[in-house]
């Protein structure tokens, strides 16, 4: 086996579930999660000598959230057959699911997709505002006003996020702007 | 109500993670290092002769492996194929063994991928004499002139298995870069534990496969394998590359599915009461789909009713007996087969010369079914109702069946 298929192997083994929650809170469908995953690995692996080993996790989330934001189409195909996997979405986990888990979710999806990316790169990954703007190449101004707009609109679904605002407002360079959160 | 946000989509991401997700991702790692490596080879470009022309099957049935061309004697070395050959070094010569071990080896094309040219095929001992075994699995070593050159391939195996898959890259074994284009003689080194516990090897080959000449492009660049390569466009050369993954790593088919992409094929045993005339068709050209009709009758004197897929049947090409193209049918309509002794019904029959498990409902653009002869069988999902066989009582269990004719050899051109 070739020295990438034992890293890949190894990713999908230990880091596997983590980069389909990631993706979960991307795109809000289970199996497209997986699809997104595996469409990042597969991206970022196809590119061969280029990755550095030690940060492959970061450019398969990046690729994770490129893919999402540029698959509206395949979303569109997604949605025409997803009907025949018969797979129930919300499936219940270890613990039984909660009112404001379904409603986070629900809340999520009323996102369109960059302002979703903003929040999950903001709320999830702690991302900084900077590194926001820097993986979605969009000015910081539009990363602010996307979180605001998105924290907002989650707001008037879920109630007061007092904590969010501070923290949207907050661009203090504290996350790795690549790499992202790995202990997630 | 107070939300903390970070905490509940922490709380969300987490309720994907279960066993069933961690298995599906496992279950795809396979799936993904072809994907992989298909795109790493459509960044190539392959130029000169790509070895060995069309898929070739090199037989060496009944091959007294230790006499003839193998040099004689050499003392017993039980350990030889777990010790890392020396490259650059001349291959030591096998030991001499008298049982008769009979090799047969299945080379297909090679492909180029990212890290060189590759050659996969399988391998099938036989004629171990009672009370000898197989340890372990053969190693593969690429040779020049009886000197190592080539680093050790990839060998697929379980438990009790005669038949070993392979994956051999043409990349030199000092520092892993291609090799020079030329020939190059692959072997096999293969231990076998005698009836009387002694264990020896045996060394199968060797095949003359041939390495291209490579040529990197620059990073990113899209490579042209058309015509100034191997006579083939980028799609056929991905197409051949996905169809030998497809052999070389076969789905397995606990449920015995029948047409199930890149699973061996399930044939059934003959005995079911309704049978399939073969196909007798010409499939033209690769990469289209077509319709014609499949003729289904009772097997002997026997009379069957049951429900057929209303589609129609559909034509199943195999490739060394595992699966490689179908079309998909929607099987919600049924239609009724109320067959007498010696009667007969006319089906739709579904053709299509596009590689199963790419395109719509698989991965990546749909791939034309590389230019080949294939096995070619016509197979039609039934339920059966009633069997009444001459003399008998009427058998009215219902059960699924996949008919499936006798196969035949189809040209793809």
């Amino acid at each position: 086996m070739a020295a990438w298929e034992e890293s890949l192997d190894a990713l999908v083994r230990t880091r596997g579930t983590a980069l389909v929650g990631y993706a979960y809170l991307l795109c809000g469908d289970r199996r497209e999660a997986e699809d997104l995953v595996q469409d990042a690995l597969v991206k970022t692996y196809a590119r061969g000598r280029t990755t550095p080993p030690e940060n492959v996790e970061g450019y398969v989330r990046r690729a994770v959230l490129t893919t999402y934001l540029d698959g509206f189409r395949r979303r569109r195909r997604w949605a025409a057959v997803r009907h025949l996997v018969a797979v129930e979405d919300a499936h219940p986990g270890a613990e039984p699911a909660s009112d404001a888990r379904v409603d986070v979710r629900a809340a999520l999806g009323s996102l369109s997709p960059r302002e979703r990316a903003c929040v999950v790169l903001r709320f999830y990954e702690d991302m900084t505002v900077p590194a926001i703007a820097d993986q979605l190449a969009v000015s910081q101004g539009a990363v602010k006003r996307y979180l605001s707009d998105g924290v907002r609109r989650m707001e008037s679904l879920l109630g007061p996020m007092p904590t969010a605002h501070a923290t949207a407002a907050d661009d203090v360079e504290h996350a790795q702007v690549v790499t992202g959160r790995g202990a997630r | 109500m107070s939300f903390d946000l970070e905490h509940e989509l922490a709380r969300l991401a987490g309720t994907v993670h279960d066993d069933a997700v961690a298995d599906r991702m496992s279950g795809q790692v396979r799936t993904m290092v072809s994907r992989i490596r298909r795109r790493r080879a459509a960044r190539h470009t392959a130029q000169g002769a790509i070895g060995l022309g069309a898929a070739t099957a090199v037989v060496v049935g009944g091959m007294q492996l230790g006499g003839g061309r193998l040099t004689p004697p050499a003392a017993p070395t039980p350990d030889l194929t777990r010790q890392p050959l020396e490259c650059g070094a001349p291959l030591p010569a096998p030991p001499e063994q008298e049982w008769g071990v009979q090799t047969e080896a299945t080379l297909r094309e090679v492909v180029v991928t990212d890290d060189g040219a590759a050659v996969t095929g399988d391998l099938t001992f036989s004629g171990l004499p009672e009370g000898a075994e197989l340890v372990g699995v053969p190693t593969l070593v690429v040779t020049r002139d009886g000197t190592v050159v080539g680093a050790s391939g990839e060998v697929g195996s379980f438990a009790g298995a005669t038949t070993f898959t392979f994956r051999q890259m043409l990349v030199s074994c000092e520092d892993g870069a291609p090799l020079p284009a030329g020939e190059y003689e692959l072997e096999a080194r293969q231990l076998v534990r005698g009836p009387d516990g002694e264990v020896t090897e045996v060394r199968p080959g060797p095949w003359a496969v041939q390495a291209p000449r490579m040529d990197v492009p620059d990073d990113g660049a899209e490579a042209d394998l058309g015509e100034a390569g191997s006579g083939r466009t980028a799609e056929e050369q991905e197409a051949l590359l996905t169809r030998n993954e497809m052999l070389s790593f076969p789905q397995e088919n606990p449920d015995g599915l029948m047409p199930l992409c890149g699973a061996p094929a399930e044939l059934g045993d003959g005995t079911a009461p309704l049978v399939l005339d073969p196909p007798d068709l010409d499939l033209g050209e690769a990469g289209q789909t077509a319709t014609g009709t499949a003729v289904v009758r009772t097997r002997g004197d026997a009379s069957v009713i049951a429900n057929a897929s209303g589609a129609g049947a559909r034509l199943v090409l195999m490739k060394d007996g595992i699966v490689v193209g179908y079309q998909f049918l929607d099987a919600e309509d049924t239609t009724l087969l109320d067959l007498g002794p010696g009667e007969e019904r006319e089906v739709p029959l579904h053709l299509t010369r596009q590689l199963c498990g790419t395109g719509e409902g698989g991965t990546g653009a749909a791939l034309p079914l590389p230019r080949d002869t294939y096995e070619a069988v016509v197979a039609l999902d039934v339920i059966l109702k009633e069997v009444t066989e001459p003399g008998a009582e009427p058998d009215g269990s219902t059960r699924p069946l996949t008919v499936v004719s006798e196969p035949v050899e189809i040209t793809i051109r």
